[in-house]
């Protein structure tokens, strides 16, 4: 801590290394997994390692911080590939340990200049880690993707309305001016009501899942998230126990077949790091 | 087997988007000693996506791992096998079909045979 920077002169920069954490869990589960073939660090060139403090252990790895230093960091995280590839490569570390062991995940950007400075981490937050990790034992985090055929679920939502179908009915049978008009009105009312059922089906997916499972979170949809899966309609996190998978997976699935003829799609992905469950009681920002 | 009903839900290796939502916004925050600002996720995320739209694009820059590395990968390739023996028998009955036919009817089965093609490749 009192090291000065005036120390380190630009030709160290080589020697100028910080400590990158990728998550955190009990010593004794994350230390025989060392032994394994680890995947490659977020720099390539560096070993993985662990930190241990007071029965907890980090998983970490060297970068250099010419590289991960202030600074330098916000300028390499601009470029998009550059930024991909080091978020790919974290999530494949938390990954392997998390497939293994609890583990609490961590965000992007965990950097420590010394060990000691990992350790000291440790030891601050041991309560804190302790309650999460015993939270996520023996459970994984699954994502759902529900997308949606916006042009299918309008023609479906026409046939099943009575009321749309009696004022298309009323404007078949109508002179060419007010047929126009009623069309029109149909058209709008559809896309509500589409909106509506699709608003409608997501909640009832989140509480339906909800229920098999020991906590669920409804992430953030990108504008404009089309794919050729169609449009996304909600993304939706759950922590899943081992027991529970085969139920959470059945429920999924009657959703499925009840939804998919409307014109939705339903995506399963994980297991994952249960990153969307790895907050403690309060969220610090 | 269950087959058709486990059809209605795609289960495949996360894709980028993915990935990015969790590690970006995502997961415990630790404030380490380099401050890093990852103010505006969503407009990284866009941009990322942006560029690597597309698997293929994601592979040529060394992105693909997921799809060697979970076990969902490894239902994608049992799908895909079923899929490679499916195609073999669909052109050994098209073959079968064509020498039935003979000689009149050719011109014809080619052109199906190019649309069946067409449409195996589109469901992909």
């Amino acid at each position: 801590m009192s090291e000065r920077k005036s120390k380190r002169s630009q030709n160290q920069a080589d020697e100028w290394r910080g400590l990158y954490v990728y998550c955190v869990g009990e010593r004794e589960a994350l230390a025989p997994l060392f032994d394994a073939a680890l995947p490659e660090a977020i720099e390539d060139e560096y070993k993985l390692g662990a930190v241990e403090a007071g029965g907890l252990a980090a998983v970490v790895s060297a970068v250099p911080l010419d590289v991960y230093g202030e600074g330098a960091l916000e300028a390499r995280l601009s470029d998009a590939t550059w930024t991909a590839t080091r978020a790919l490569r974290h999530e494949r570390v938390a990954e392997h340990f998390a497939r293994r062991a609890a583990v609490v995940p961590l965000r992007f950007g965990a950097i420590y200049l010394r060990r000691e400075g990992v350790e000291l981490m440790l030891g601050e937050r041991a309560a804190q880690f302790r309650e999460v990790l015993a939270r996520l034992g023996g459970r994984e985090e699954w994502g759902l993707n529900v997308y949606v055929e916006r042009a299918r679920l309008r023609e479906e939502v026409t046939r099943l309305s009575a009321r749309l179908r009696e004022m298309a009915e009323r404007a078949d049978a109508s002179t060419p001016g007010q047929a126009y008009l009623l069309r029109k009105k149909i058209e709008g009312l559809r896309d509500e009501e589409a909106r509506a059922e699709t608003r409608r089906v997501a909640r009832e997916v989140e509480e339906t899942l909800g229920e098999t499972c020991d906590g669920a979170v409804r992430l953030r949809v990108l504008k404009d998230e089309a794919t050729e899966q169609g449009e996304l309609a909600a993304r939706l996190a759950f922590l899943v126990s081992a027991e529970a998978f085969g139920d959470f997976r059945a429920a999924a699935e009657g959703l499925a077949e009840r939804y998919t003829p409307l014109g939705f799609r339903f995506e399963l992905t994980g297991p994952w790091p249960a990153y969307n469950f790895a907050v403690a009681e309060e969220r610090q920002v | 087997m269950s087959s058709e009903r486990t059809s209605l839900i795609t289960a495949r290796p996360p894709g980028l988007v993915d990935v990015l939502d969790r590690i970006l916004d995502k997961g415990l925050v630790i404030a380490g000693d380099i401050k890093v600002s990852l103010a505006n996720v969503e407009l990284l995320t866009l941009q990322i996506r942006l560029l690597v739209c597309s698997i293929d694009k994601a592979e040529q820059i060394g992105l693909n791992w997921w799809r060697y590395d979970t076990n969902l990968t490894t239902r994608a390739a049992v799908a895909e096998a079923e899929n490679a023996e499916l195609r073999e028998r669909v052109a050994a009955l098209e073959r079968e079909l064509r020498q039935l036919s003979e000689a009149p009817a050719r011109s014809e089965s080619v052109a199906r045979g190019a649309k069946s093609r067409a449409s195996r490749k589109g469901r992909k």
